[in-house]
């Protein structure tokens, strides 16, 4: 071996003595760092999502991964060949010959060398040790404490998933139904999910507290919207009936009343229309002219009857959907079935009775109870139906201050017996105990006044001798 | 070895460096010329070593001492020794530039008539010892520059090459400042080396006052013929410079910048300007010049050590913080010096490569 390639022989060695210094020196880092933050990740995991230890134990596969790395990374970054020559030269005291030796032909020079040509390579690691011990203590004490001690810094959550779930399952009940405006929904659902995020169980009441707001606020929405839909329902299905008694009817009745239960029938259908969009929406423009006119066809007629079932189905389906959210209460379910049944036979005997001068709603109420009216056309639980009132002149008793005496009189009087007729006056037994100022009443100014007693006789009398009036019972 | 390497660094098509015989010689002459130095001066071996170390890389030299110590009588001895034509002028606060660089005179012709004929000055020699510079104003001062830049003069637009070698030997007084002007950077920055002429202790002294009557040191008896004088030249250039050395001394003049990337603390805090690219130039030439004179055929960075002080003391612009701290350029350049690793491997501070004592082989 000539001179020339033993020094690079060295200055070879020394560079590989400094890249494996290097090397171990950034794996030690690299490692140290690693291992901070396989414990950090584990302590989060572990005390923010209860994460078991098995999955966390893949972590060990980054510290082989980390000391590659990192001495991959030192080695890297060991000093040139030229570098090392001129470390050599300047080590060796060879004054420039071995940095010219690369360069130039140093013939016949020398190059004194020390008997240890390649230098020793010291990493002073020290603390770079510490903090890799230090690391490591930490990432085995991050995996090696017991889940208890864990739990205890981990937040008190207020497990409020199953409420909040049911509240958005309502939320969007509401949302489908359209009973309330999106932009009301999503700020019902962004009121939730906040609950949910800030449910701390350190302070459950203000969570409950906002649940049942919220709660509230959704069980008043769907209260109105039933009623609503009940309503809408109820008018519906009123109107139908009676579209459907009208083109029953229709035979029996004289065009002009036909026309007029139509006007009716249009009134009470665009009344109930602008409190239902649903219903206004159903109903043809058309339709609604001709049934303003009153001249429907039957074929119109069995038309507007069937879209006013459609409305009705409608608001029912959104009533039962409602219930089976549980959002109102389900025993009002059972109030529907029947209330909509109405005799279409009896409100057709009714219209052409009244032929259609009678009010549609007071129709609607005769057909839609018990009985059909009066002694002879329904149950004995069918109400009475009266026309005006009587009048009260002559009937009414008048009130009179009755004399001292007679107070007193009556004070020692004596039950003889029950009759269901007037007592007879017995003037010969009025009592004169009050001397001649006896019959004198206070503050008239009299000293004496004939006394007159009521007539209950002949108020009586003329009570039943009055005319009754037709279909009255 | 790996064939690779062996491409790498093989030796073909490479300059060949000086073989030991021509270091020899030059070696030798080297050796007589600072042996009839050290005769002359007593106990001033490492100083004549630089001043021949400026001479040989072709730089003025500003010697800075008391007066007495021996600084005329170096100058003077050297132009014997090295056999050059020596000039002194003395320089005081009236003297002109054209004192220096020589005037035109009107002078009559033979056939009658008259014509300006130039009449050189003190400066068209080898040597010149320009003796206590800063008394002269700035105005003679800067009659220097191009001279010392250039070698040549130029007068009435005509310019004059200088003989060469040419050499400024300058002399300053440190003390008796009052009426001086000191000199401008950019003059300063002409000048290679500032040497110290320190004061030489009891020995020394006693050693002139027993052998030497009046003082007058003795006549040097075998100068340097023209010939060796430029075999020394030609040995001089042949040095070699190898690339990590030039990096180092880029990276040393770099780091005398404030904030640049190697800058040490005290460059930070006491230096207002570091030193110019001219600064590199002259290191450059005055470590092949100390490798030469140690022997060696190459310049190592011990070379560039040597040399780093008197290079750079009087380019480094210091700031009032420094003056107020007691802070000299020796001191920021030697702190320079110790924490700048030649090499350069950037290695952590905490990564230690040990060194073994070199044995001979």
């Amino acid at each position: 071996m000539t001179e020339h390639q033993e020094h690079r022989q060295v200055i070879q060695q020394t560079r590989r003595r400094i890249g494996v210094a290097l090397g171990l020196r950034t794996g030690v880092a690299v490692l140290s760092g690693w291992l901070l933050i396989w414990g950090i990740v584990v302590v989060i995991l572990r005390a923010g999502l209860s994460t078991s230890r098995g999955p966390l134990l893949w972590g060990f596969t980054g510290i082989i991964v980390a000391i590659v790395c990192g001495m991959i990374s030192g080695i890297r970054r060991r000093p040139s060949l030229e570098a090392v020559r001129a470390l050599l030269d300047h080590y060796w005291h060879s004054g420039g010959l071995l940095m010219a030796s690369a360069e130039s032909n140093p013939v016949g020079w020398a190059i004194r060398v020390p008997e240890t040509a390649v230098p020793r390579v010291r990493w002073a690691g020290r603390r770079h040790w510490w903090i890799l011990l230090g690391c490591s203590l930490f990432a085995l004490t991050s995996f090696m404490v017991p889940a208890r001690v864990v739990n205890q810094f981990r937040p008190n959550r207020l497990q409020v998933a199953t409420e909040v779930e049911k509240l958005a399952e309502k939320i969007e009940v509401l949302k489908e139904e359209e009973i309330l405006p999106p932009d009301r929904a999503k700020s019902l659902e962004e009121s939730l999910r906040q609950l949910q995020r800030e449910a701390a169980g350190n302070d459950p009441g203000k969570t409950w507290e906002a649940m049942d707001h919220l709660e509230q606020a959704i069980a008043k929405a769907s209260a109105e919207a039933a009623a609503d839909a009940l309503r809408n329902a109820q008018k519906s299905a009123q109107s139908e009936e009676l579209a459907a008694a009208l083109d029953k009817a229709r035979e029996q009745m004289s065009p002009s009343d036909l026309t007029t239960a139509m006007s009716q029938l249009s009134k009470d259908i665009l009344k109930a229309a602008k409190l239902d969009e649903l219903l206004a929406g159903e109903i043809p423009e058309e339709l609604k002219e001709q049934l303003e006119k009153g001249e429907l066809t039957p074929q119109q007629l069995a038309e507007l009857s069937q879209k006013l079932g459609e409305c009705k189905e409608c608001n029912l389906a959104k009533i039962r959907k409602l219930a089976a959210a549980r959002m109102i209460d389900p025993a009002q379910l059972d109030k529907l079935d029947g209330q909509f049944k109405i005799d279409p036979d009896a409100l057709a005997e009714l219209l052409a009775a009244s032929k259609g001068e009678q009010g549609i709603q007071m129709l609607l109420a005769e057909g839609n109870k018990s009985g059909r009216g009066g002694i002879n056309r329904g149950r004995g639980d069918a109400a009475m139906t009266w026309t005006s009132g009587s009048d009260r002149d002559g009937l009414e008793f008048k009130e009179q201050t009755l004399p001292p005496g007679a107070v007193a009189s009556l004070k020692d009087a004596q039950l003889q017996g029950v009759s269901v007729a007037a007592p007879t006056p017995n003037p010969s037994k009025t009592s004169n105990s009050g001397g001649a100022l006896d019959p004198a009443q206070t503050g008239r100014g009299s000293a004496r006044t004939q006394i007159v007693l009521p007539e209950h006789k002949k108020v009586v009398q003329r009570y039943f001798e009055r005319t009754p009036l037709s279909g009255t019972p | 070895m790996t064939p690779n390497l062996e491409a790498a660094e093989g030796h073909s098509g490479q300059a060949t460096l000086l073989s030991p015989d021509e270091i020899s010689s030059a070696t030798a002459l080297i050796q007589r010329v600072l042996t009839q130095l050290d005769r002359t001066l007593l106990g001033r071996q490492q100083l004549h070593r630089m001043v021949l170390v400026g001479i040989l890389s072709r730089g003025h030299i500003l010697l800075e001492g008391l007066p007495g110590v021996g600084k005329t009588a170096l100058i003077k001895a050297l132009g014997q020794i090295l056999h050059l034509q020596f000039n002194r002028v003395q320089f005081t606060p009236d003297l002109m530039p054209s004192d220096i660089l020589g005037t035109h005179i009107l002078r009559e012709i033979p056939g009658g008539g008259r014509e300006m004929s130039f009449q050189s000055g003190p400066i068209f020699t080898n040597i010149l010892l320009a003796d206590e510079i800063n008394r002269a104003s700035p105005k003679t001062q800067s009659a220097l520059l191009e001279a010392m830049q250039e070698g040549c003069v130029t007068l009435l637009g005509q310019t004059r090459e200088l003989p060469r070698p040419f050499f400024v030997l300058a002399s300053q007084n440190p003390i008796e400042l009052e009426g001086t002007y000191p000199l401008p950077e950019a003059q300063l920055d002409r000048f290679l080396f500032k040497l110290n002429v320190s004061d030489v202790n009891v020995d020394v002294l006693t050693e002139i006052i027993a052998t030497r009557r009046r003082g007058e040191p003795p006549v040097p008896e075998t100068p340097l013929s023209a010939e060796e004088l430029q075999d020394l030249m030609r040995a001089m250039e042949q040095v070699f410079l190898p690339r990590p050395v030039c990096r180092y001394i880029s990276r040393l003049v770099a780091a005398t910048h404030p904030q640049s990337a190697e800058a040490t603390a005290e460059v930070n805090s006491y230096v207002n300007y570091g030193a110019s690219p001219r600064a590199a130039i002259a290191m450059a030439e005055a470590a092949r010049a100390h490798a030469l004179v140690e022997g060696r055929p190459s310049v190592g960075f011990d070379d560039v050590k040597a040399i780093a002080v008197p290079v750079l003391n009087h380019r480094l612009i210091l700031n009032y913080k420094a003056r107020f701290d007691q802070i000299g350029t020796l001191i920021v350049i030697q702190q320079l010096l110790d924490r700048l690793d030649p090499a350069g491997l950037k290695l952590p501070a905490d990564l230690h490569i040990q060194q073994f004592e070199v044995a001979g082989r």
